[in-house]
């Protein structure tokens, strides 16, 4: 790839002048933060974005993807962060969709099956592949697209973060493969920002920085990480934040047997779930993506109602509490920014004063006072340093990591005693990363009681205090994140004894 | 900025949509010049024209912040056209067979009239609570009943056996609204609702969650808005305006009584003028004033040409797609000129 530009309209500009190169046989890392422009990179070799500028050649013959098939007919081929296949399907019956082997135009499924489990085995890739799609694992799911992409005999296989949601014993399993596939002949692109995990596996390694590419290089073994992420984000980083210990009093949120059935009565989501979160502490709860985390929070915020047990917060029972009710007790940072946690084409002033609205000075009787709504807000845009043209910009136009400022310090200025974040550091850069997170060990400081949710395993080990596990909707560990190693918490989220 | 800009584009959108129906009128042998000339004169061209333009447009501009609130609330009320009928026929009968004093009787006429038009909603809101049924589909279904239960009620029940078509006898003399230097003062009510609405939606904390509602309906809820009543309110609030049009248009109207077709298409053309005004409070007051312009300048159009004022409707509806292509068609022309020239900047 040769002087790659890209300009997303209006004026975004993702890429100036990368060059980017593949060896046959390598594993080649592409590192950089978010909004770095590896994604866009890759998405152009693999056909889903046209490039402004640029050329690409493969083995030599100039082309132009122009689509996904197109590429597909190159050799190139990508699996996404998010996973995108049937879930009522067999695998192997996803891995051919699109161009199933068929007779006189009749599918031969045998033939399909056994095909597929060739493939797996000739790969060595660990997934059983006669399974229903949604009763395997993300990280076997994650192995059905990998397969679908050399039953269609890619040569350079592109994996967009792969490990992003995996527990660390499912990524030492996928590394194994990725190294196998690479002695098969296989070329192999790591789209990552995990460093330690890209030092590990690759042979050469690619740094983007703000849409430029810093350098490419041999991993042979001289660089740390501390000098890749220096170059990643281009000055000296530290990552972790200090922490001191502290006493904890009293108990905040207090859960009791909560269970949550599915609508139709037959599947617990939700199987007597116990948590305490006391003032002044920090909980995690770790699990592998989908393990009943999501139905946790609705049921916690009032989205749900249980279907038994009890909620208590600072002392009041809000069981069957609405949300409204609920929201003078809690403040919440939601997972999902755009779609929850922000109302996007509203401008920064009416998104920092949602849940302010409800109470005193910014409600008067029938009136939302306006004087006291631009004070909130222009307190709150310096003391975050929420960085926007003023307080009637629209909240779309911010960047990620100041839209997700806007609602940090929203939720924080309420000044509730329980604070619920579900993945606050999703997507952001190293210096929002590390921002939110001083944020939220101020709060501890200041005795409040959070409840942190992350896929995140080494975040959730540096913040937290204690730390549950959370599987198949059953709390299945409670654990002291100082004494236990993360490999421990891996064990618990898959569900395998040490 | 902002607002020079889409003025801008509103009035190439419309002198485009002119140019289109010219070639149309061009089609049928008749001069657009004439035409439009005609619906100038009668739509504008002299106080009587302009007086009549505002007494055509203030049912629009009702049923139009209607729809405009309703859309911007997230809330799609659909049933503008059965309110409006719910508000006439009662404001007609009740004003034949009540009696009161007159200006006391206008003004509690008007205020039955919505009334009546927001517990027509309140029906549809009551649904959504209790059945979870979708308002857009039961204000839609609304309408259908709206527009034969009153069509039967004038029919039959309170039928003037003297009328030529099924209507009402005409309401008492004194209920009739008056006019202000030929302006009727329901045009007056309209605007001062209009006012009333702006000044709910952007200073009351209801307004707020209203608003934010409109934007993202989960962001309301989790951020603790109060999103149950608050739809509630929007429906019945709504269905007031749309009643108060009805009853406006008895009281203030040229009939002075309920008859069959009397609801014609304001409803509907309420729904088209919120979308014209992107559910803008006060753009709605503009191009209900222009859809008025048009349908009054139609009637004068057809008098002077051989152009049938049916034509008005067509000419409408090229003026809406004009005006939506030409909104998105400006802002992704925009962006790409925007894109080509940061390249031209990245190529350097």
């Amino acid at each position: 790839m040769i002087d790659i530009c890209k300009v997303y309209p209006p004026n975004v500009v993702a890429l100036k002048h990368v060059d980017f190169s593949l060896v046959r046989g390598e594993v080649h890392a592409l590192v950089g933060e978010n909004g770095a422009g590896k994604s866009t990179l890759m998405k152009i070799l693999s056909g889903m974005v046209r490039p402004s500028h640029g050329e690409i050649r493969v083995n030599g013959r100039r082309v132009q993807i122009s689509n996904p098939v197109v590429a597909a007919r190159l050799g190139i081929g990508m699996v996404h962060q998010e996973l995108a296949l049937v879930g009522s399907l067999k695998a192997y019956e996803n891995v051919v969709l699109g161009s199933e082997p068929s007779r006189f135009g009749f599918l031969k499924p045998e033939l399909s099956l056994q095909i597929v489990k060739g493939l797996a085995e000739k790969f060595g890739l660990k997934v059983d592949v006669a399974e229903t799609t949604q009763e395997l694992s993300i990280a076997g799911r994650q192995k059905i697209e990998i397969l679908k992409q050399l039953y269609r005999n890619v040569d350079i296989l592109i994996l967009d973060e792969p490990t992003a949601s995996l527990t660390p014993q499912e990524t030492e399993e996928l590394f194994e493969e990725i190294a196998n596939l690479k002695r098969q002949g296989k070329t192999i692109v790591f789209v990552a920002h995990k460093l330690d995990e890209v030092l590990k596996i690759s042979d050469r390694i690619t740094v983007l920085r703000k849409g430029e590419k810093i350098a490419t290089f041999e991993n042979d073994g001289t660089i740390t990480a501390a000098q890749l992420a220096e170059m990643m984000v281009g000055r000296k980083v530290e990552l972790v934040s200090t922490k001191t210990f502290r006493e904890r009093s009293h108990p905040v949120l207090v859960m009791n047997e909560l269970s949550l059935f599915s609508k139709t009565g037959g599947k617990k989501l939700l199987d007597e779930i116990s948590i305490v979160v006391h003032a002044g502490e920090i909980v995690g709860i770790a699990g592998v993506e989908g393990n009943g985390q999501k139905e946790l929070i609705e049921v916690l915020i009032g989205l749900r109602k249980a279907t038994s047990g009890r909620i208590e917060i600072s002392g009041k029972d809000v069981t069957d509490a609405s949300v409204r009710e609920r929201r003078s007790l809690l403040a919440y940072v939601p997972q999902d920014r755009k779609n929850v946690g922000l109302a996007l084409k509203a401008t920064v002033l009416e998104n920092l004063i949602m849940t302010h609205h409800m109470g005193p000075p910014l409600k008067k009787k029938w009136l939302l006072d306006n004087s006291s709504a631009k004070n909130l807000a222009a307190r709150l845009i310096e003391g975050f340093n929420i960085v926007c043209r003023n307080s009637f910009e629209r909240v779309q136009n911010l960047s990620g990591g100041n839209q997700q400022k806007v609602i940090i310090a929203r939720e924080i200025s309420l000044n509730r005693d329980l604070i619920v974040l579900d993945q606050p550091t999703r997507g952001l850069d190293v210096a929002s990363t590390r921002y939110v997170r001083d944020q939220i060990l101020a709060l501890r400081n200041a005795g409040k009681a959070v409840l942190l949710i992350s896929s995140d395993l080494d975040e959730l080990m540096d913040l937290s205090d204690r730390l549950y596990v959370i599987r198949s909707g059953r709390i299945v560990a409670e654990l002291d994140p100082r004494t236990v190693d993360k490999t421990v918490v891996g064990y618990h989220m898959l569900g395998v004894s040490a | 900025m902002n607002t020079v800009r889409s003025v801008l584009q509103t009035a190439v959108a419309i002198s485009l949509a002119f140019l289109v129906a010219a070639l149309f009128i061009l089609l049928q042998r008749s001069s657009p010049f004439e035409v439009y000339r005609a619906l100038y004169e009668y739509g504008l061209g002299s106080w009587f024209s302009f007086t009549n333009t505002l007494n055509a447009s203030f049912p629009l501009i009702l049923t139009g912040l209607s729809a405009s609130i309703a859309f911007s609330s997230g809330v799609v009320n659909l049933g503008q056209h059965g309110q409006f009928l719910w508000g006439a026929l009662v404001a007609a009968v009740a004003g034949v067979y009540l009696k009161m004093p007159g200006w006391f009787g206008t003004a509690f006429l008007a205020v039955l009239g919505g009334l009546v038009g927001a517990g027509w909603a309140a029906l549809a809101a009551f649904f959504k609570r209790k059945y979870r049924m979708d308002e857009f589909i039961s204000t839609l279904m609304l309408n259908f009943l709206a527009e034969y239960t009153t069509l039967y009620l004038a029919t039959y029940p309170f039928l003037d056996p003297k009328a030529y078509v099924p209507s009402t006898r005409m309401i008492r003399r004194e209920y009739f609204l008056a006019s202000f230097f030929d302006v009727n003062l329901a045009f007056f009510v309209a605007v001062f609702m209009v006012f009333l609405s702006w000044w709910f939606l952007w200073k009351t904390w209801r307004g707020y969650e209203a608003r934010m509602m409109g934007y993202n309906k989960l962001f309301a809820t989790v951020g603790g808005c109060d999103v149950e009543t608050d739809t509630s309110l929007i429906l019945i609030l709504t269905g007031f305006l749309s009643g108060l049009g009805g009853a406006l248009l008895i009281l203030g109207g040229t009939q002075h009584r309920f008859m069959k077709g009397i609801g014609a298409n304001f409803g509907w053309d309420g729904v088209m003028i919120a979308i014209m005004a992107q559910n803008s409070v006060v753009q709605t007051l503009f191009y209900a004033l222009f859809i008025g312009f048009l349908k009054n300048g139609a009637v004068g159009m057809e008098f002077e040409t051989s152009v049938p004022s049916e034509f008005v409707m067509f000419l409408q509806a090229i003026i809406v797609l004009t005006l939506v292509g030409a909104r998105s068609g400006f802002a992704s022309l925009s962006d790409w000129l925007r894109a080509r020239s940061e390249l031209r900047r990245l190529m350097k």
